[in-house]
């Protein structure tokens, strides 16, 4: 019997959903009818969206020494077999190149090199958007952060780039590109000193960034809202007396807040309404008394499905199980490294897309 | 085919081969689309189902039986991890068919407006897909001549994405 001429187009999107991004730029070739499915942009934001069922999350690193991108598989499952894959790198990197990955959202990532380029590179694709620099200098004694994230109300990639001098009473300097856009507007001052953190945490819209305490000034997070490009400020949980540094990462749905009190413990925040100061709860410890070096910036990554945490140490990517506080390693670096969570998506880096009707 | 329950009222559905199947009324239901018929009262004794034959429907109603007889998700927030497993391994079971079956199932769960179903054959087919070439899915999937890329459009389509033929 042929199928063909009653399967509906909706059955076949259905199918197509579930397929993994490499696949489908294969299927591509298959008939016309899938080709135009395959490239479409509603399609394209399905797809995304049901990644997380696919089960293609997946944690993504750059590492210094080797000089390399790397895809751990399987980490959010909480496996011990979990899969390393090392990518081909997108551009040339020499070995006196500096990166890091500033950002990472739906299936993209920001990448910073040498303090000179920016690229916005989707790995699963292969595709590579050179961004013209800002325009700051990365001069010894500055500061010089980004953040990368996705604006909905507009369906654009932003990223913004800050710069400033440490020890200086001056503002740092606010930049943001946008990718339908094609150039770097500047914003204004950074309405706080500098931040802590050099990248920005894209969450709910918005950047955000733990500042230096200055002074008088306490540690604030400052939150930039990527549709309406205006600054706010998020209220901090109450910690306990005499925590030390403060780290902001995301953690699943949540936005969180490492609070490090030397030699004792790490606590982990997490801010379960977003912009919800009573909604901060602290999930739990991690004891410092361990062979385990826990650095004072460590950053949770991600919780896995049997509700471990997958932590950033200084130069190791560990597993640490809050119900017996056992830790597990997963990797060791032995170079400073960027790492972020990361899915498999179709969404293109460039800002144009043009779909060829076949 | 008849069921062990003889009180629960019964549905009989008549397969294009004309083969009749006694089912319960609440086997049945789990099709949105003869769920509706029996709603607006307009299902007759016998629901006859031109499109589908007995070697597909004896298929779909295996499939109908174990979800009707199993907790629902919606009904209670902490059914019993067992029946969710056994319920898993039911579909990986159901779903080991040959590919012409499997098509057969999912344009008949379309039909009658099964949701699980057509989402357990979409998932079955997408496994069986993904690692395959062009060639071997047109084949597969009996795709006619009439919709593919012209030589050049295919050229250019394999040489953008290369790589993921490898």
């Amino acid at each position: 019997m042929s199928h063909e001429h009653w399967v509906p187009t909706e059955i076949i999107v259905e199918i197509l959903l579930k397929l993994p991004v490499k696949s489908l730029l294969r299927f591509k070739c298959v008939r016309k009818q899938w080709y135009s499915l395959i490239s479409n942009q509603r399609f394209i934001k399905s797809h995304l969206t049901l990644a997380p069922c696919n089960t293609h999350y997946r944690i993504v690193s750059f590492d210094n020494h080797s000089k390399s991108f790397r895809l751990y598989d399987h980490v959010m499952l909480g496996k011990s077999a979990y899969n390393v894959i090392e990518l081909d790198n997108p551009f040339e990197i020499t070995r006196d190149d500096y990166a890091s990955i500033c950002g990472s959202c739906n299936g993209l990532l920001c990448i910073i090199l040498s303090v000179y380029f920016i690229f916005i590179w989707n790995p699963s694709t292969r595709e590579l958007n050179k961004l013209p620099w800002c325009g700051f200098n990365g001069k010894c004694g500055s500061y010089l952060g980004f953040g990368f994230g996705y604006d909905e109300s507009s369906d654009d990639y932003k990223v913004l780039g800050i710069s400033g001098l440490w020890n200086h009473g001056t503002k740092a300097e606010v930049k943001i590109y946008s990718l339908k856009s094609g150039y770097w507007k500047t914003l204004g001052n950074f309405p706080r000193g500098l931040p802590r953190q050099a990248l920005g945490m894209f969450f709910n819209g918005a950047l955000h960034w733990m500042t230096e305490c200055k002074g008088s000034q306490p540690t604030t997070i400052v939150s930039f809202d990527l549709a309406t490009e205006t600054f706010g400020e998020i209220l901090q949980p109450v910690y306990d007396e005499g925590h030390n540094y403060l780290t902001l990462c995301t953690l699943g749905e949540w936005l969180s807040v490492v609070c490090d009190y030397p030699g004792d413990r790490s606590d982990i925040w997490v801010m379960k309404v977003y912009g919800v100061q009573d909604s901060w709860t602290k999930l739990f410890s991690i004891p410092h008394i361990t062979n385990i070096k826990i650095p004072k910036d460590l950053m949770a990554l991600c919780i896995t499905h049997d509700g471990k945490c997958l932590l950033k140490l200084e130069k190791e990517l560990v597993l640490y199980d809050p119900k017996n506080g056992s830790f597990s390693e997963i990797q060791k670096i032995d170079e400073y490294f960027t790492v972020n969570t990361f899915v498999e998506s179709l969404v293109s880096p460039m800002p144009f897309v043009t779909i060829n009707a076949m | 085919m008849s069921t062990s329950s003889s009180s629960s009222k019964k549905i009989v559905l008549k397969s294009a081969d004309n083969e009749t199947f006694e089912i319960d009324e609440i086997v049945a239901l789990e099709s949105q689309a003869i769920k509706n018929m029996i709603e607006d009262e307009c299902a007759d004794n016998v629901i006859p189902l031109g499109n589908i034959d007995s070697k597909t429907l004896s298929k779909i109603i295996e499939y109908c039986k174990k979800h009707a007889e199993s907790p629902k998700k919606d009904d209670n927030a902490d059914i019993d991890e067992k029946a969710v497993e056994d319920l898993k391994s039911f579909d990986a079971e159901f779903a080991k068919v040959d590919m012409p079956l499997i098509q057969d199932i999912l344009m008949a769960a379309n039909f009658l407006n099964i949701d699980n179903l057509i989402g357990l054959m979409c998932r079955t087919i997408a496994d069986r897909i993904k690692g395959k070439t062009p060639e071997e899915i047109r084949k597969i999937l009996n795709i006619n001549k009439n919709d593919l890329l012209s030589p050049e459009q295919e050229a250019k389509a394999r040489e953008e994405n290369s790589w993921a033929f490898d």
